[in-house]
């Protein structure tokens, strides 16, 4: 190993978890009682993940999650948060994974070099050179994860990976949707659920998914004003969505309250309002109207039939892409699911991604939601202990059964959920005008966008069309855009979104302060092959 | 659809600028490209005009250093043809050429700054070594450590992303038909004749008949090189590169080190790019390196390039760094391009290996001139494929 190797080279660990969030935490938890060394990654301050969003430690919040709605995901949480035998690792955000050179591994046992493995891991290593089976996976099993914590940048190396970094909101683009309070409805919960702050007087929700009748609702009772709550689905549609079979269900039990709430909204005098789509945002400096617009039955926007509702706050609500940038960066392979949270990871029946010793589990898979995630941990847990070689074939399979048959209940009605709360076809591409910026953090405009697709004919991925026009060149790394840009370019291909494929992710996946990264005493640098 | 004259293998720069010129004299062309245009090399380098001697060429020592230096005479053809590009493509291209410099920090990097003049002279490229005091007038950006610098007033940068997307709308006007996502597969000489095999997207094979073919395949010219049963002998090395985040116009040279990997410019948009020659790592496909694949980053050459550009460049120090990428590219046993005829296989053309996005353009002029009018109006005798056919001696017989 050269020299820079001790300085950013950290130590290895067996497992280390992306993510605090209900996959990641039950994962943990199953490890930790298998004895096995767990460190668990997250770029937030304390465990959680996106559902449970804690108060800041010493920002002690009255009644932190009244509803009695995540216990399943808080138990996860008090089951793990308070060991000390786990290496927890907060404000840390992991920037890549990679692969240890190979070259290295093999300088280290040509030494006899006493490694750093454990005897799990080497044992494991042996499986792997004498069993090639038919499927083999790529890489050779160990990671190096690139993290950024609050003192500057490392590299962590780990036996196994397990990858749970959830995912965020799909965001829809229309003209005014950068305007400051234009919000992510789950946004404006996440301020609602952690501070108890209500960011905003008058809120219009906006979307296809029912999660924006829990925000009014959470709004209401918070003393905010909400002036609609719009659903792009047709009156039948919403009813069936919000009446379906899957509000029995223990996953989405805050759709049980549906009715409820939908007396409270009527009773308040909110306007809920079907068959319509958020078209424009207007303010001078910031939102003072929203324009909604009417859809019509073959699921085109009749630009003439519209309403405006005076506001500061437009809450969209579209559902969730999954955070998919370090599984693309690791080179794991993904496939395009738009309802189901866009670019998903492959896996076998162990969560295991198409990467040797890489699992993936929570959102990363389908968003299926919180209890889901909890399960999918616990599953990958258990192949993770079968792949380091801690649990034989039987044990690991009878270990994971109960796991598995609760994960095949939610998922049934997850997909339910899904086919319901999607927005319609082709909404994205309605929504935008010409002009409508397409990538915010560039200023790229739709039009502009198009009009490099018709100069240039031959474009045909997502990739090409940014190293043309930038689009996706900015600080988010196409996090916000990326979906859309996907549509715009497939729309004017005649081809389907996931033939243009998502940005290629590289690391750092997330823009890095150059402090965090040079190093004063790396003088005369020789690079490291 | 013209009859096809020339097949040209590879959607690079080479490869699109070659079609262009091709056709502006009146060939049929049909370019060839595995993925979309301009995603490898040429799309994901560092930008830099090099006209000085890089410090790969001059590191070896004086022997071999006199060696590389004969590049400057394509250096100072590529100087004038970059002068004339955005005019000639009606494009921006972001060509900026407002001078490179080539900092010391030590005495042994003015000692190597003095070669590097010496050798420069000789072939006719006037550079300056400026002192301390007329760095620090010129570019008050960079760090007290700065002791002299290397000056050439006409070295710069364009933007990759823009200049081989310009030469194939160009060459597309002018009649020649672009395939991309198709593959080269098979190569065959049949006759004064060629058939080239390509496959499309949907994996539907065709043969291309022409008479000649170009392999601009950049880094994978060795592999088509063996679709014909020949050697080249390219090697495909694998680089890193980093993009900071935008600041304000600080930045108007091209500055590189004396003695250390370093490339470091400021492109219109504002970002800061960073590079170099750090390397990133091949992947494994069992006991090859894929060039197939992405080249994996390797971190610690990512932050020893970006604490080097930060040490020389103070003012960045506060920025983000945007993101860093990897990118496959070729080079030859002795660092000079492979351009021209290939002697044992009459017909098959190649324009491969070196700075190509410096020497890109005049290479695909260069070669297009040699396989249309039978020589360019440039001698590139010093570049000629022929260096190497003592090894295709034994493999041009079929
Ligand atoms: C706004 C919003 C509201 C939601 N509301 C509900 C709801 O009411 N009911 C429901 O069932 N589901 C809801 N979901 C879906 C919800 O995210 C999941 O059901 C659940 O939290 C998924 O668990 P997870 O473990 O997959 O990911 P998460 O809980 O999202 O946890 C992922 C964690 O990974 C961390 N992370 C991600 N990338 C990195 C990185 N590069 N480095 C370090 N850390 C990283 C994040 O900080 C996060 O803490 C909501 C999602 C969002 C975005
Ligand atoms: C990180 C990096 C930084 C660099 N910085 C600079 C710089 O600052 N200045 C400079 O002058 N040079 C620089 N270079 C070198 C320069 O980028 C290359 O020399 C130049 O781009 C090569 O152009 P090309 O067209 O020959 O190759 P490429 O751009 O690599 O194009 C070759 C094409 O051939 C295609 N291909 C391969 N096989 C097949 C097949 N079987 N069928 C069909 N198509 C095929 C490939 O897909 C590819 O698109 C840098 C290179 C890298 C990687």
């Amino acid at each position: 190993m050269g020299a820079s190797d001790q300085q950013v080279s950290d130590a290895t660990c067996d497992v280390a978890i992306i993510g605090a969030g209900p996959s990641g935490l039950a994962a943990a938890a199953v490890l930790r009682e298998h004895g096995v060394g767990v460190t668990v990654i997250d770029e937030q301050p304390r465990a959680g993940g996106q559902i449970l969003r804690q108060p800041p430690k010493n920002f002690s919040v009255a009644h932190w999650l009244p509803a009695k709605l995540y216990d399943r995901v808080k138990a996860a949480l008090h089951a793990v948060s308070e060991q000390q035998d786990i290496d927890w690792r907060f404000q840390s955000t992991v920037l890549g994974i990679l692969r240890p050179s190979a070259y290295r591994t093999l300088r280290a046992d040509a030494s006899g070099a006493a490694g750093p493995e454990s005897a799990a891991v080497r044992s494991h290593m042996e499986r792997q050179t004498s069993v090639a089976g038919p499927d083999q996976k790529l890489g050779g099993g160990a990671h190096e994860l690139w993290i950024q914590g609050p003192s500057g940048c490392y590299l962590l190396r780990a036996n196994a990976v397990l990858l749970a970094p959830g995912c965020y909101e799909r965001p829809l683009a229309f003209p005014g949707w950068t305007l400051p309070g234009v919000m992510g409805a789950g946004a404006i919960q996440g301020f609602v659920k952690s501070q108890q702050f209500v960011p905003g007087n008058r809120f219009v929700l906006a979307g296809s998914h029912p999660l924006q009748l829990v925000v009014a609702d959470q709004l209401l009772t918070a003393g905010a004003q909400v002036a609609a709550v719009v659903f792009t689905q047709r009156k039948q549609q919403a009813l069936r969505m919000l009446r379906h079979p899957f509000v029995a269900l223990r996953h989405h039990r805050q759709l049980l309250e549906t009715s409820h709430i939908l007396r409270r909204l009527r009773r308040a005098g909110v306007p809920v309002i079907f068959g319509h789509t958020i078209v424009r945002a207007d303010g001078a400096h910031a939102v003072e109207k929203a324009t909604i617009a009417e859809i019509n039955p073959s699921g085109t926007i009749d630009h003439h039939k519209t309403h405006v509702f005076e506001c500061d706050r437009i809450g969209v609500c579209h559902g969730f892409l999954a955070s998919s940038e370090l599984a693309r960066q690791a080179g794991a392979d993904m496939h395009w699911k738009d309802h189901a949270g866009g670019w998903l990871a492959r896996h076998d029946d162990w969560l295991e991604s198409s990467i040797k010793n890489l699992f993936v589990a929570g959102e990363i898979t389908s968003v299926d939601g919180a209890d889901a995630a909890l399960e999918k941990g616990r599953i990958a847990a258990v192949g993770i202990l079968r792949s380091l070689g801690r649990l034989d074939d039987n044990r690991a399979r009878s270990l994971a059964s109960n796991a598995r048959k609760r994960l095949s209940h939610l998922q049934r009605f997850a997909a339910v959920l899904q086919q319901l709360a999607q927005p319609p076809a082709g909404l994205a591409l309605q929504t935008m005008s010409d002009d409508t910026l397409l990538c915010r953090c560039e200023s790229i405009q739709r039009g502009e966008l198009q009009r490099a697709l018709a100069d240039n004919k031959h474009v045909l991925s997502a990739d090409a069309a940014k190293l043309l026009t930038r689009v996706g060149m900015g600080l988010c790394q196409g996090r916000l855009c990326g979906d859309n840009v996907a549509r715009v370019i497939a729309d004017a291909r005649g081809v389907q979104p996931d033939e243009v494929g998502p940005f290629q992710a590289q690391a750092p996946v997330k823009p890095v302060p150059l402090a965090a990264l040079t190093r004063e005493r790396i003088t005369s640098p020789r690079p490291r092959m | 659809m013209k009859p096809v004259n020339v097949v040209v293998l590879g959607g690079g720069l080479v490869g699109c600028a070659a079609a262009y010129y091709l056709a502006r004299r009146g060939a049929g062309v049909l370019l060839v490209e595995q993925g979309d245009l301009n995603r490898e090399a040429s799309g994901r380098n560092a930008g830099s005009l090099h006209f000085q001697l890089e410090y790969r060429l001059i590191r070896y020592g004086d022997e071999l250093a006199a060696q590389f230096a004969q590049i400057i005479p394509l250096s100072l053809v590529a100087l004038e043809d970059w002068r004339g590009l955005e005019a000639e493509l009606r494009a921006d291209l972001e060509v900026g050429m407002h001078g490179g410099l080539i900092v010391a920090e030590s005495d042994a990097d003015v000692a190597l700054l003095e070669r590097r003049q010496a050798l420069q002279e000789k072939w006719g490229l006037a550079s300056q070594l400026l002192s301390a005091a007329e760095v620090r007038r010129m570019a008050p950006y960079l760090a007290e450590s700065v002791i002299a610098a290397g000056y050439f007033p006409h070295e710069g940068h364009a933007n990759p992303r823009l200049v081989a997307p310009a030469f194939a709308r160009r060459a597309e006007e002018l009649g020649v038909t672009i395939q991309s996502q198709t593959r080269v597969t098979g190569l065959m000489r049949d006759g004064a004749q060629w058939v080239v095999t390509v496959v499309d997207r949907s994996g539907r094979a065709r043969e291309v008949i022409a008479d000649a073919v170009l392999n601009a395949a950049g880094a994978w010219a060795g592999e088509i090189g063996a679709l014909a049963h020949l050697h080249l002998p390219i090697f495909a090395v694998p680089l890193s590169m980093n993009v900071i985040e935008r600041a304000a116009p600080l930045i108007p040279h091209l500055v590189q080190h004396a003695s250390q990997r370093l490339t470091l410019k400021q492109v219109a948009a504002g970002n800061v790019l960073v590079g170099g020659g750090w390397p990133s790592r091949f992947s494994r496909e069992g006991s090859a390196m894929s060039t197939q694949r992405r080249a994996d980053p390797v971190v610690e050459n990512v932050m020893a390039n970006l604490t080097l550009a930060a040490r020389l460049v103070p003012a960045i120090g506060g920025l983000h760094l945007l993101r860093s990428w990897t990118g496959i590219t070729g080079i030859t046993t002795d660092q000079m391009p492979l351009l021209g005829a290939v002697p044992e296989a009459p017909g098959f053309f190649v324009a491969a290996g070196g700075a190509a996005f410096t020497h890109g353009p005049t290479y695909a002029r260069l070669v297009s001139e040699l396989i249309l009018e039978g020589r360019p109006s440039v001698s590139i005798d010093l570049y000629s494929p022929a260096r190497f056919s003592h090894i295709n001696n034994f493999m041009a017989s079929v």
